[in-house]
């Protein structure tokens, strides 16, 4: 509440006390009054309940000068009577204390009604704000809320995403004018200072004085209030400030549980998908597995049989049987390998291993299909250990040898080569198929490629390449295509990061 | 392959519930001699088992009224024959754990009948000699003297540090068999076993430098990914047959 000397108050109480002589004068002339001064305090009452303590102490002085009109001799201030006297001067004190009291009193009212006001506000803030769904529902929400509090314009701006700096609210229909958007924009980004203030004023050249409040976290979702304040400076009491921050505070409060509110769904979520997918993962290895694994052992069974082993043809058959399923088995581990990555389940469990363990694991996966093939074995002595997943990586050049088993003719050497250069352990498996030209170099990784001019020899998904390239990366590695052109033949290297050897060994050698 | 032994061959239980896969495993077993229980579930399995005395169990993981963990426990109890498990493609984990918890061997589904049925036969093989009961270790041209604390390639003495021959003592006596890291630190660093599988790697490093014909590619020690390491058996190493190809 702010206080001001209202000459109209005072005129109001004035008219109270003339108000007060008409019963005054009714009554002397009807009754014989010893003294009207119990008539005056009520001016004084009344001024005191309806314009405040200074009016009520300006009646009761006037009602006092009126009473003494009363005293015989009529309309004369002259007070002979020492009884007179004492009774002028109680019902001056009673008068005044009254309107102390009485003023103090509505002072104290106001105060409440003030105070009741500014929380039903702020309940209807929160209530509303409690039903927003997002940011920005809330900043046009608290905008509202300043503008109906302060009876001003108000101006909120945000950053949004490919717009930049704008306001996205406003008032008033004037387009703010750029001096207002500057000013809130450096207040904004002024905000990471540890003694940048929440609310702020700016004074602008053309545009009268503006309150500049902050809502929300330093950040791309924060946005800033402008308060219309005028010219008048005596606005920017601290009552407005206040009020402006009880206000931001309820909005910053909402905003985050908005956030918790939000990670919480997103997290049930992730959790409800993670769930999915794991039944999906374990539905689908099972189910389509395990009437593989009844193929492949079935057949691997009848090619032992005497009956079908001496008869060439028929043997022939039952190992395409189980080498089909076999075959089939990667296909589907394959789209399982996808789905993880998909899903974002890549999670490497790091050791310290040996790559020769991980390039023998890989050429014993697979040594049926490079069967016939020369491979030959490059690895540089002492090899330093890897950190990896060795699951992973094994995998990743196991894709890349069927790869080279796929696109290089049936007999065609493969060399696989391992050692360390610049910090870093290179697995190199080189083939002697069709090459690679620039374009396809790129876009040999990207999932389901296949390039245009082998799509007549090679089955498969095309995914092989894709999963391969994803475990690398997952293990902090990476894969490049070299290759000198189309007919020349293709090097996959992988680079992998190396472990951190630890001085001492135990050994005794 | 061998003679068929109609009533004297070895005793396999199958605990599995799928009636295809334990079809072939029947017919697969009963053409190599051996005889055949089978259970569909984890109670008939225990039932079975008590009942029969097989000298052979086959688990397979994905049964439909216990988790296979618990049976391969609750077997170990007081089974103490050979079991080996059948999984799908898992994590490592997994095998590291069945295979501390009493598992003598896995494969994983899809599979072929010749690497179960070689599998089983070294785990057989294991059980007829208990605690490496041969004096002396033969596979490829190694030879490994027991008694003598001897080891030769091709006639030729191999000179092993202690440690390095512990390491190779440890997988000769569990000849054929997957030994996870942990049981293998656990006997070469039995007042550390927590000590880092770093070393134990550098010293199969070292062991395979003096004793593989090509480090590069072990034919002896073969390195399971993640979770151990195997001496091959005769058996092991000509399945394997990589040699022609290699160079």
């Amino acid at each position: 509440m702010i206080l001001r000397i209202d000459p109209l108050a005072y005129l109001k109480a004035a008219g109270l006390v003339a108000v007060a002589t008409v019963p005054a004068v009714i009554l002397v002339v009807l009754t014989p009054l010893e003294s009207v001064s119990a008539i005056y305090m009520l001016p004084g009452l009344v001024a005191a309940v309806w314009y405040g303590t200074g009016p009520a102490v300006a009646a009761a002085l006037l009602g006092a000068v009126m009473t003494s009109l009363f005293y015989p001799p009529l309309f004369s201030v002259m007070v002979v009577r020492p009884s007179q006297i004492v009774d002028l001067v109680i019902s001056l004190i009673v008068a005044l204390t009254i309107g102390r009291l009485a003023g103090q009193l509505r002072a104290q009212m106001l105060r409440v009604r003030e105070d009741e006001r500014r929380v039903r506000q702020l309940y209807d803030l929160s209530s509303e704000i409690a039903g927003a769904a997002d940011v920005a529902a809330i900043y046009n929400i608290v905008a509202a809320h300043m503008a109906d509090a302060f009876e001003r314009e108000v101006v909120l701006f945000a950053a949004s995403e490919g717009q930049g700096w704008h306001a996205i609210r406003r008032s008033a229909a004037a387009v703010p004018a750029t001096a207002l958007i500057e000013a809130a924009r450096q207040f904004a980004e002024g905000r990471g200072r540890p003694d940048s203030p929440d609310v702020s004023v700016a004074d602008l050249p053309a545009g009268g004085r503006w309150l500049l409040c902050r809502l929300g976290r330093p950040g791309p979702l924060q946005a800033v209030l402008a308060v219309a304040m005028g010219s008048d400076s005596h606005d920017l009491s601290g009552e407005i400030v206040a009020s402006a921050r009880s206000i931001l505070e309820e909005g910053a409060r909402s905003l985050e549980r908005l956030g918790l509110t939000r990670a919480l769904e997103e997290r049930q979520l992730r959790q409800r998908t993670d769930a999915l997918r794991d039944i999906l993962m374990e539905s689908v290895s099972h189910e389509l597995r395990t009437p593989l694994a009844s193929i492949l052992g079935s057949a691997s069974v009848l090619s032992t049989a005497p009956a079908i082993s001496s008869e060439p043809r028929l043997s022939d058959l039952s190992k395409a049987i189980a080498s089909e399923a076999g075959r089939l088995d990667r296909r589907i581990q394959n789209l399982l390998d996808v789905t993880r990555i998909r899903a974002g389940a890549l999670q490497p469990r790091f050791d310290e291993v040996d790559p020769a363990d991980i390039v023998n694991g890989a050429l014993d996966s697979t040594a049926e299909r490079l069967a016939g093939r020369k491979v030959t074995l490059a690895l540089a002595r002492d090899l330093p250990f890897v950190r990896v997943d060795p699951v992973l990586v094994e995998q990743a050049l196991i894709n890349i040898l069927e790869n080279a088993a796929k696109f290089a003719p049936g007999d065609a050497p493969i060399t696989i080569s391992a050692s360390e250069r610049d910090g870093r352990l290179i697995i190199a498996v080189q083939d002697e198929g069709p090459g690679l030209d620039q374009h396809e170099a790129q876009q040999i990784f990207e999932r389901f490629h296949r390039g245009e001019r082998h799509a007549d020899i090679a089955g498969g998904s095309g995914l092989g390449l894709a999963i391969a390239k994803t475990f690398v990366e997952a293990n902090g590695g990476s894969i490049e295509p070299l290759s000198e052109g189309p007919g020349k033949g293709t090097t996959m290297r992988l680079w992998l990061p190396l472990a951190v050897l630890r001085a001492g060994e135990p050994d005794d050698d | 392959m061998t003679e068929p032994r109609q009533q004297a061959g070895p005793l396999v239980l199958v605990i599995d519930d799928e009636p295809q896969i334990r079809r072939f495993l029947r017919t697969g077993f009963e053409m190599q001699g051996f005889r055949i229980a089978e259970a569909e579930t984890a109670r008939q399995a225990l039932e079975l088992a008590v009942m029969r005395r097989p000298d052979l169990v086959v688990l397979d993981l994905g049964l439909p009224d216990a988790d296979g963990a618990s049976v391969l426990e609750a077997l170990r109890g007081w089974f103490p024959g050979p079991v080996i498990v059948l999984s799908v493609r898992s994590s490592e984990e997994e095998k590291v754990s069945l295979l501390e918890k009493g598992a003598d061997d896995y494969v994983v589904k899809p599979f072929g009948m010749a690497e179960l049925l070689a599998r089983a036969r070294v785990v057989l093989r294991r059980v007829a000699q208990p605690g490496a009961a041969e004096p002396v270790l033969r596979v490829g041209k190694l030879m490994l003297d027991f008694a003598q604390r001897m080891v030769s390639l091709d006639g030729v003495p191999v000179v092993l540090s202690p440690k390095q021959f512990a390491l190779l003592r440890v997988l000769g006596i569990h000849h054929g068999k997957v030994l996870t890291h942990r049981q293998l630190m656990k006997e070469l660093w039995p007042q550390d076993p927590d000590e880092d599988v770093q070393y134990l790697r550098i010293l199969m490093k070292k062991l395979r430098d003096k004793i593989e014909p090509d480090p590069a590619r072990p034919a002896y020690l073969v390195t399971e990914l993640s979770v151990g390491y195997r001496l091959r058996t005769q058996e092991q190493l000509d399945a394997a047959g990589y040699a022609e190809a290699m160079r």
